[in-house]
């Protein structure tokens, strides 16, 4: 076990290499000059662009700027943000927490939920609960989240009043203590709504398609033929077997966890990553994108050792490899 | 809000009122003393207890002060964006503007109608020889942490902003040549050339006067005050949580008048619709940004409790000519396009009716410096169609040419305004392709030149000098490559000159050289709706507000709540 997950490890640094590679150049051909949006597209002119390009470091060649970024990165500095003229790392973690909290709680509800209605609807295929809950599947699947949740907050915060309109917290109230948690709760309430209904379709519809087809294996066949109850049968064997699918999706979708959820997070006024990953890009924030970049090869290469680990912890013939 | 008011009918009018107006001295002064969670929950008590308070209230013999600062009201104001510091000066933050521009002062600055009043300067004088101006400044102006501000403050922020050319005002201020102290509360601004146009400059943007004491000697980039800045006005940061809010308090030694409110929140909801919802679900009090879809307005304004202010900006909805390319090289493609522009119908289909039609060559909203007599072309898609004709671009059926018109898609009017544009020239028969960049995208195309029609708009005050960006040869928005010596020199005529009437005569010529050649056509004037609860009043952005004459652009200095 040992051996192999240090195998595992080493894979990830190469990949992390590349990745890196590919973020900064990609980044560096996409259309649009910093320099001239730092020194404002209106008002500059080419002496005060110039001024700007020196201050931002891009006056040096591609290469030269590459190299630096890979000196820094070394001694563990993501560089400082064009915009915000702060350290990356730092804001990066000023959002982390409203980040993991909105997309972190509605992934595990998406997954949970997800894993519990798809195997209920996959035992028995063609009922009214099965054609239901595919039916209203496929409409959340193919609903744009920002629609979504525009559409809830017109229905429960303006029509209802059953939830604030957007937010983290009661900006008027300031609340402190318990209030305090209880307010977010309170807010968190649409957002993650939001997503959980646009993200338990899949996880519906891979548990589903993955009980159905277990339910069809041989060794179930072989169970019911010794008498052994349906439900036993079910609940020991065929959905452990089922639940292995939805958990490597889940496993990689908790990589992108760190990263937000950029259009939700705009539509709710959410202080997330994926807003702040979206200004960059509109800013041409380079240092901040790389950073956020970065975490997200890192976390996604994580997650997807963890699930390694998680198969080899329970499949041998993986380990032994 | 029912829940709150339950229980008060047991007294009667009169009383609500005497009691309201002691509560809010007993909390006010209470808040001083024990700090706003006492305060909080005592003006949140019922009528139970009502009654009681009303006899400390009394007891307590508090008079209402006629000019107090502060107040018990917290006004939430929705902006859009997070600030990307609080230090204003050294880079362009549009995001950041409102909120240092009320901890903050500038030594002048723009009124609702874009004129110069005072600020920190309580008066200015022009020399005689328009070499130097002489400021003075207000007696009494402290900064947040107590120093005094003085005439070195001022001294050091020009200089630095001149000396920084990275910094948004550096060329606009360019023409100051250095700063003189004679004593703490006189300034004297020594000017290179006399320069009509530098107390709008000063006024403007990216002029905020910082603390000396704090920033002199350091790296103002990255001075920790960029993150808790030490400002002189009216108020004072409390709080920042990024991508969420900014919480300022009152400055209760501010030395100018107000503020009236005890809180003033700046609440960042990025989306449009989110952040009217917010407004309209008692969330906020102003909607500052992002400005509600143009479509919206109407419905809005038969909305109970809100009030929508239309204020005209000094901008533009305009297109201009790529003037490289044929054939919009020539002068009579150029005429037979601006007159096959319906202006009535660009406002009233993609402006929702907000706004008004533009045909003068200047904002009207300074209006000193427009000519109203060098109008731009008026309807008439016949005669489009014939001088095109004439001009050897028949129709024969197809399209005469095609154009692409580029523009930036900064809000949804543009693509709007683009696409009703498409529509007219189609009518006389020219093939327009819509290509619709987001900021970075349109920035390098329209760099290259890589267009025919370019449709923009942006600030043209707070003085016609700022036109030379526009029209002037290498002007950072000329993207035109419009190059005529006869506009370079009124601009440097209109600039030098000292009395208003004298330039506008400049600016009014040159007006009329863009009247002629038309490298550019006007199209709509830009009116930004600001949504707002009727609870509040004092607002610069209110021009029937008398108020918005008083105070600077985003000053929320004199505004006030008045109690649910």
């Amino acid at each position: 076990m040992g051996r192999y997950l240090g195998r595992q490890l080493l894979t990830i640094i190469p990949t992390l290499f590349l990745s890196i590679v590919i973020n900064f150049a990609l980044l560096h051909l996409a259309p649009g000059d910093p320099a001239r949006i730092y020194a404002g597209q209106d008002i500059a002119t080419e002496a005060q662009i110039e001024a700007t390009r020196r201050a931002l470091g891009l006056d040096d060649p591609l290469p030269v700027q590459f190299l630096r970024y890979l000196k820094e990165l070394a001694q563990g500095n993501l560089g400082i943000s064009f915009a915000y003229r702060r350290p990356v790392l730092d804001l990066i973690l000023d959002r982390m927490p409203a980040t993991l909290l909105l997309t972190g709680t509605s992934a595990v509800i998406a997954f949970v939920g997800g894993a519990l209605l798809g195997a209920a609807a996959g035992r028995r295929t063609m009922s009214r609960l099965d054609l239901s809950l595919s039916f209203l599947s496929y409409t959340f699947f193919a609903i744009p989240a920002f629609w979504l949740g525009l559409l809830l907050i017109l229905i429960f915060a303006s029509k209802l009043g059953w939830f604030p309109t957007s937010g983290m917290r009661d900006v008027r109230a300031g609340y402190t203590g318990w209030r305090a948690w209880l307010d977010v709760a309170h807010h968190m309430v649409l957002p993650t709504l939001t997503l959980v209904l646009v993200q338990m379709p899949i996880f519906y519809r891979i548990t589903r398609a993955s009980v159905v087809q277990q339910q069809r294996e041989d060794y179930v066949t072989t169970f019911r033929a010794t008498g052994m109850p349906h439900g036993r049968i079910f609940r020991r064997y065929a959905m452990r077997n089922a639940l292995l699918p939805t958990v490597t999706v889940f496993g990689l979708s908790l990589g992108f966890v760190v990263t937000g959820a950029a259009l939700v997070e705009i539509v709710f006024a959410w202080p997330g990553i994926g807003r702040l990953t979206l200004d960059a890009v509109f800013r041409r924030d380079y240092p901040l994108l790389l950073g956020i970049y970065l975490l997200l090869a890192v976390t996604v290469s994580l997650a997807i050792l963890l699930t390694d680990i998680v198969y080899a912890a329970l499949d041998p013939r993986i380990r032994l490899r | 809000m029912s829940s709150r008011s339950s229980g008060r009918t047991r007294l009667n009018a009169e009383e609500i009122a005497l009691l309201e107006r002691q509560l809010r001295e007993v909390s006010w002064s209470r808040r001083r003393l024990l700090g706003r969670g006492v305060a909080l929950g005592l003006a949140g008590l019922g009528a139970a207890t009502g009654r009681w308070a009303m006899q400390r209230a009394r007891a307590a013999g508090l008079q209402t002060p006629t000019a107090q600062k502060g107040g018990d009201g917290t006004l939430v104001v929705i902006v859009s964006s997070d600030p990307l510091s609080f230090n204003p000066d050294f880079q362009v933050d549009d995001g950041g503007f409102p909120i240092a521009s009320n901890i903050y002062n500038t030594l002048l600055s723009l009124n609702g109608t874009y004129e110069v009043i005072p600020e920190l300067a309580t008066s200015w004088e022009v020399a005689e020889d328009g070499l130097s101006v002489t400021f003075t400044l207000a007696e009494g102006a402290t900064w947040h942490d107590g120093q005094p501000v003085t005439s070195a403050d001022v001294k050091y922020t020009f200089e630095q902003i001149v000396a920084d050319p990275a910094a948004p005002a550096a060329t606009l201020l360019s023409p100051i040549e250095g700063v003189e102290t004679p004593d703490d509360r006189t300034a004297v601004c020594r000017l290179k050339q006399p320069s009509a146009s530098i107390l709008g400059f000063i006024a403007w943007y990216g002029t905020f006067i910082l603390p000396a004491h704090i920033y002199q000697g350091t790296d103002w980039t990255q001075n920790p005050a960029n993150q808790s800045p030490i400002g002189s006005g009216p108020f004072k940061l409390v709080s920042y949580e990024p991508g969420s809010s900014i919480e300022l308090e009152a400055n209760l030694d501010y030395f100018g008048e107000g503020p009236y409110v005890d809180r003033l929140i700046f609440n960042i909801i990025p989306d449009a619709n989110t952040a009217l919802q917010a407004l309209l679900n008692g969330e906020a009090d102003v909607l500052h940004s992002p400005s509600p879809p143009a479509s919206q307005v109407p419905t809005l304004q038969e909305t109970p409790g809100i009030k929508v202010a239309l204020k005209q900006y000094p901008s533009v909805y305009y297109i201009g000519f790529n003037l490289e390319k044929e054939p919009f090289n020539k002068p009579e493609v150029r005429q037979a396009i601006a007159q096959a522009i319906d202006r009535d119908q660009i406002v009233e289909i993609a402006l929702a009716g907000i706004g008004s039609a533009a045909t003068t060559f200047y904002t009207s909203a300074i209006s000193w410096a427009v000519n109203n007599d060098a109008q731009a072309p008026s309807f008439d898609p016949e005669a489009a169609a014939a001088a095109l004709d004439a001009a050897g671009y028949p129709a024969n059926g197809g399209s005469r040419f095609k154009a692409q018109l580029v523009y930036f898609t900064a809000s949804p009017e543009y693509g709007d305004i683009a696409t009703v544009l498409k529509q007219q020239l189609a009518a006389i028969n020219i093939d327009v392709e819509l290509v619709g960049l987001e900021i970075g995208a349109y920035g390098d195309r329209m760099q290259a030149g890589d267009f025919d029609i370019g449709l923009i708009n942006g600030f043209q005050g707070p003085d016609p000098a700022n036109l030379r960006i526009r029209v002037g040869t290498g002007g950072s928005v000329n993207h035109w490559r419009l190059s005529n010596p006869d506009i370079d020199r009124l601009l440097d005529e209109g600039d030098a000159g000292t009395d208003q009437e004298s330039r506008a005569a400049k600016y009014m010529e040159l007006q009329a050289i863009l009247a002629r050649d038309l490298p550019i056509v006007p199209l709509a004037n830009v009116v930004v709706p600001y949504p707002y609860s009727d609870r509040v009043s004092g607002v610069f952005f209110d021009n029937d507000d008398p108020v918005a004459s008083q105070v600077g652009l985003n000053r929320f200095t004199l505004t006030r709540i008045a109690r649910e």
